[in-house]
């Protein structure tokens, strides 16, 4: 706890000396929000005079300091039209702005040309950014638009496989990624095996990912921060979009309870993918059903110019049945609650209670011989999230966060009662504590050179009740030890230094670079490539230490165009300890000495990102190309043998366009490249009981074939009426248009005919698909 | 449905039901691929039951994956079969094929296996497990079209309360044994049902009739034996793709880097006629 202690004081006396320099100077404080309430995350104010400025905080609030004087500031933010005040500063002000949307004809940007350099001059970098409305116009598998679907078309970020929602950022694995949607932890952000993710693009206002330089608010997982927020719900007026698509339908309504004050956002969704199985020859498909719905609210209350309560929660679930014969279900829920505090015109907090839940339940057959089995995970997430702003070159962040882990990894019973003929079977729960505390600030330190500099530390602690088990060398259990409930048993902690800077070489170019420290202590028990909803997160324990993560980047940004096409190119060294892999033949599930099954050992990963991309005018898009490498070594993995990771894909390439053909016609196109992922083949095969069985190579020593595919949609809008708010779009999408039979998997079988004779198959999973979406808004 | 709970007492395969279901659109192609070749490897196949008769051990040798011709028996090995006090030689009866004479073995022994092939030596030894008796058995149907003819084997026995119990069932039809590949077995442990009775349980099932006569042979299996089963069948026939782990290959119980398994088990056979069809069991259809 000492450098807790030493952390806090460091802050006081940080407090004392910033506000010793006052003299005559005031702060321009306020929020920053679109035309129907929603506020704007990152909008940028710059005071021309000065040629300094800031940016709004998560909540849209800016706070900025100046001596006193007449200044001519400009807010903006992408895709809406800049704002000039002209102000005499006197005294503090409130000033709070409505940015109206840009229309699209508009291709060069009007009064400052500077603001839109915003990714030249903030130290931020290996990040990406986006809007719903642009994950919108990306050409989706089933019509479906998707978050982690075009994320997966960014540098450095990868799919998993097909289909697949699971992403991999920079070579890390899919469970080191934080997923936060309105600051709670998604567990599992995938919907029937990850084909669809979790999140409801109509509900979202906002999306970052943090691939490198997490910033010092958040830890918890090594690779990236997938950073979503839910929409607030239209100030204004009443609103209502939604959709009929081919697999899904959705509706969200949104609007004032009471006008610029409360208002409320509900947004629903439902599959009925398994219709389709009805449709199948095969008698037992029939009988199965497979579909998920998922719901959003959000309610967000003004209580005065200084204090906003938000609540938001999401609920969803997934259900797969076969006949009476078993039926499963699973599903996410959270609930976020926020108080933000404009505590003086410089400092403004955030404090959130948030509830996150993980279950599964799967049952089968009835009477006697029924079993149920279940498993799930909780958090209770305390957190205080202060921004202080004493000057314009300096942004102060500090904040603590509490979590409370609860897991319980998976009760097999049956269900009969007495007369049942099934024993249980019930894997060890344990508790866990983690706490952090960070401070950082982003400090103008010259004119072209900004420094973000912070440090986190972090804490985590296993609590009993807990059953633990004790292993030899050999990875055999030898005893246990029995903790009593709330009992501390073990503890582990950290210093997470995050540091970048920007060095700026004119309006058009900078360089950046950064290096961060990340620690992660909950752990993903799972070794297959795709993620399934039986995965179960484990704490960091005695016998599982912390994943600790070590990274660099170095990057060139230059905007091109007049700032409207940005460009850039980064290069980063990623490397990790503590990773985690499995011993051949794991049995990962309802396995209580679970822990016995690990093999830890190092993991790197390099490679350059390049990315063009343009985000206004009638013709936006990207392109993005990452080369890389991603490697580990694990003793008793491939005999201790430097292997390829799964997710070593060389070459990632992917091009999106879209383009306005006119106001009421949209064309869209995605073309993607990746080299095939690594993978493990035979080599040999001998005789065993009349089967012929597979001796298998070097830990991915083959690869798949290499994947490509090119989507294209094209979405005609209805005429705009002046005074009818109804408008509609029918979106035509055709997935893999050229109908390449991109490799999911690759079998080796005997050919039944002739059972000497063993063959290579290729699985492949979607053909050319089109699809159709109906959507409405009024 | 209850012997798919036995089968599918590892979750692992319920996945690949999953993903069969899911995959309903999925397609299947030929794929052309190069692998590399791979050093040969010794395979033995070999088991001692209790039951009185000669026990064999085959021995192969492993091949390229595609090399798809059948495997090349290893002839002039010298084996020996030993149960801590006496030393058997097994002779070659056919090429690859090594053979005891009639002898039973004995539940308790730990039976080891020796091999010489021009001077490599290999070694096994497994354990001789006793096997529980069965009460009875009863065969049942589902009312389903799809399992016309198809009979389920119902057990009715006492499972013992000593825990770690592994066992396989094998079906004879008409004194011929029906399941002679290894995936067509159905093999368990004893976690869920220890010290239970077990009634109406489907072990097994068979495509037969009215008068077939039906033998079930259960055996009692060790932990060693039904970890190699559950990892075999797992390379192969189960392999659920992408919601698998990675491929490995199976640990078998030889030294001196040689695949395949030297199996000791004990035995119960019970038999029934299979009566008329208003004596079969309905069974809870799906």
């Amino acid at each position: 706890m000492l450098f807790m202690k030493k952390l806090l004081i460091g802050l006081v006396i940080i407090f004392i000396s910033l506000n010793s320099w006052s003299q005559k100077k005031y702060t321009i404080s306020g929020h920053i929000n679109d035309e129907s309430g929603e506020e704007l995350i990152g909008a940028t104010v710059y005071v021309e005079n000065t040629k300094t400025g800031t940016a709004t905080n998560t909540y849209g609030f800016y706070s900025i300091t100046l001596p006193e004087g007449n200044y001519q500031i400009v807010f903006s933010y992408l895709g809406h039209n800049n704002q000039l005040q002209s102000l005499q500063l006197n005294q503090n002000q409130v000033v709070n702005i409505t940015l109206t949307q840009a229309s699209k004809t508009i291709e060069e940007v009007t009064i400052s040309a500077k603001r839109k350099n915003d990714n030249i001059i903030r130290t931020e970098m290996s990040t990406m950014k986006m809007q719903a409305k642009e994950i919108k116009l990306v050409p989706a598998l089933f019509g479906e638009v998707d978050v982690i679907k075009t994320l997966q078309l960014m540098p450095g970020v990868q799919s998993t496989g097909e289909g697949f929602s699971g992403f991999n950022v920079r070579g890390g694995s899919p469970d080191q990624n934080l997923i936060l949607f309105d600051e709670a932890t998604v567990y599992n952000a995938s919907h029937l095996m990850g084909f669809f993710s979790v999140f409801n693009n109509d509900a979202i206002k906002d999306i970052k990912l943090y691939k490198g330089d997490i910033p010092s608010e958040y830890g918890g997982r090594l690779s990236s921060l997938l950073d979503i927020r839910m929409k607030e719900g239209n100030l204004k007026k009443f609103e209502a979009t939604g959709g009929i698509g081919t697999i899904s339908s959705r509706l969200t309504l949104e609007g004032p309870i009471i006008e610029d004050k409360w208002s409320v956002l509900v947004a629903g969704r439902r599959t009925y993918a398994d219709l389709f199985l009805l449709l199948s020859s095969d008698e037992s498909l029939k009988q199965t059903s497979l579909y998920f719905y998922d719901l959003n609210l959000k309610t967000n209350y003004k209580i005065n110019d200084k204090n906003r309560i938000f609540v938001s929660g999401y609920f969803g679930r997934d259900v797969f049945s076969f006949g009476d014969m078993f039926g499963w279900d699973w599903g996410n829920y959270t609930l976020t609650t926020r108080w933000n505090h404009v505590i003086t015109e410089k400092l403004f907090s955030n404090v959130s209670f948030i509830y996150s839940k993980y279950d599964y339940i799967m049952e089968s057959g009835s009477g006697a011989s029924g079993f149920k089995w279940t498993s799930n995970m909780e958090d209770f997430k305390l957190k205080g999230d202060f921004s202080y702003y004493p000057n314009p070159k300096n942004t102060i962040k500090f904040g603590v966060e509490a979590i409370y882990h609860h897991f319980n990894p998976g009760f097999a019973r049956g269900m009969g009662g007495s007369s049942s003929m099934y024993n249980s079977l019930k894997m060890p729960e344990s508790n866990a504590l983690e706490y952090a505390i960070y401070l950082s600030n982003e400090h103008k330190i010259l004119e072209n050179l900004t420094v973000n500099y912070g440090l986190r530390g972090t804490m985590f602690q296993n609590m009993g009740e807990a059953t633990v088990y004790n292993f030899n060398d050999n990875y055999v259990k030898i005893d246990s030890t029995i903790y009593k409930q709330w009992d501390i048993y073990n503890t582990f902690y950290g210093l997470e230094p995050r540091i970048s800077l920007n060095y700026t070489l004119n309006s058009r170019s900078s360089i950046k670079a950064s290096y961060s420290r990340t620690k992660q202590y909950l752990h993903l028990a799972s070794n297959s490539t795709a993620g399934s909803p039986l995965d179960v997160w484990l704490p960091s324990s005695p016998n599982i230490n912390p994943q600790i993560a070590d990274q660099v980047a170095l990057g060139y940004f230059r905007n091109i165009w007049s700032d409207i096409v940005e460009t850039s190119v980064e290069v980063y060294y990623k490397d990790m300890d503590n990773q985690i892999d499995f011993k051949d033949h794991a049995t990962l599930m309802l396995n209580p000495e679970l822990e016995g099954e690990f093999r830890i050992g190092e993991a790197w990963s390099y490679g350059v990102e390049f990315l063009i991309r343009k985000q206004q005018g009638k013709f936006t898009g990207w392109i993005s190309y990452t080369l890389s490498k991603s490697e580990r070594k694990i003793p008793e993995i491939n005999y201790g043998n430097v292997y390829p990771s799964t997710y070593d894909k060389p070459h990632n390439l992917a091009i999106v366009g879209n383009y306005d053909l006119s106001k009421r016609f949209v064309v869209s196109a995605t073309w993607v490249y990746t080299t095939g992922a690594p993978v493990t083949f035979p080599t040999g095969r001998y005789e065993y009981e009349n089967m012929i069985i597979p001796i298998y190579s070097d830990r991915n020593g083959y690869r798949m074939p290499d994947y490509h595919r090119l989507d294209l949609s094209v979405t005609l809008k209805s005429k705009e009426k002046p005074n009818k708010r109804r408008r509609s779009e029918l979106n035509v999408s055709v997935y893999n248009v050229y109908n390449r039979h991109n490799a999911w998997m690759i079998t080796f079988s005997q050919d039944p005919e002739n059972p000497d004779i063993t063959k290579a198959e290729k699985v492949y999973v979607f053909p050319i698909i089109p699809s159709l979406t109906w959507n409405f808004f009024f | 449905m209850e012997f798919l709970f036995l089968k599918l007492t590892k979750m692992k395969h319920l996945l690949y039901l999953i993903s069969i279901a899911i995959l309903l659109s999925s397609c299947v192609e030929d794929y052309n691929v190069k692998l590399k070749s791979t050093y040969v490897r010794v395979v033995v196949q070999g088991s001692i039951t209790d039951e009185y008769k000669t026990h064999q051990v085959k021995l192969s040798k492993s091949a390229d994956y595609f090399s798809n011709q059948p495997a090349e028996k290893i002839t002039d090995a010298e084996v020996t079969l030993s149960d801590g006090v006496n030393i058997l030689n097994l002779t070659e009866t056919s090429d690859g094929i090594y053979e005891t004479d009639s002898i039973a073995g004995i539940p308790g022994n730990t039976y080891t296996l020796n091999i010489d092939i021009n001077g490599e030596k290999y070694e096994s030894s497994c354990y001789l497990n006793a096997c529980p008796p069965i009460d009875s058995i009863k065969f049942g149907y589902y009312d389903n079209i799809y399992y016309d003819s198809t009979l389920m084997i119902l057990l009715y026995a006492l499972e013992p309360e000593t825990p770690n119990n592994f066992y396989l069932w094998k079906v004879h039809k008409n004194n011929v044994l029906v399941t002679d590949t290894l995936f067509e077995v159905v093999f368990s442990d004893d976690v869920f049902i220890n010290g239970n009775y077990m009634y109406d349980i489907a072990v097994q099932w068979v495509e037969a009739n009215t008068s077939d006569t039906i033998t079930l042979e259960m055996q009692s299996i060790t932990e060693e034996y039904y970890d190699y089963v559950n990892q075999l069948l797992a390379e192969t026939v189960w392999d659920g793709g992408p919601f698998d782990g990675p491929p490995a290959n199976p640990l078998g119980n030889i030294s001196n880097g040689a695949m395949g398994f030297f199996n000791a088990y004990s035995v119960f056979k019970i038999t029934a006629i299979v009566p008329e069809k208003e004596k079969w069991i309905l069974l809870e259809s799906f």
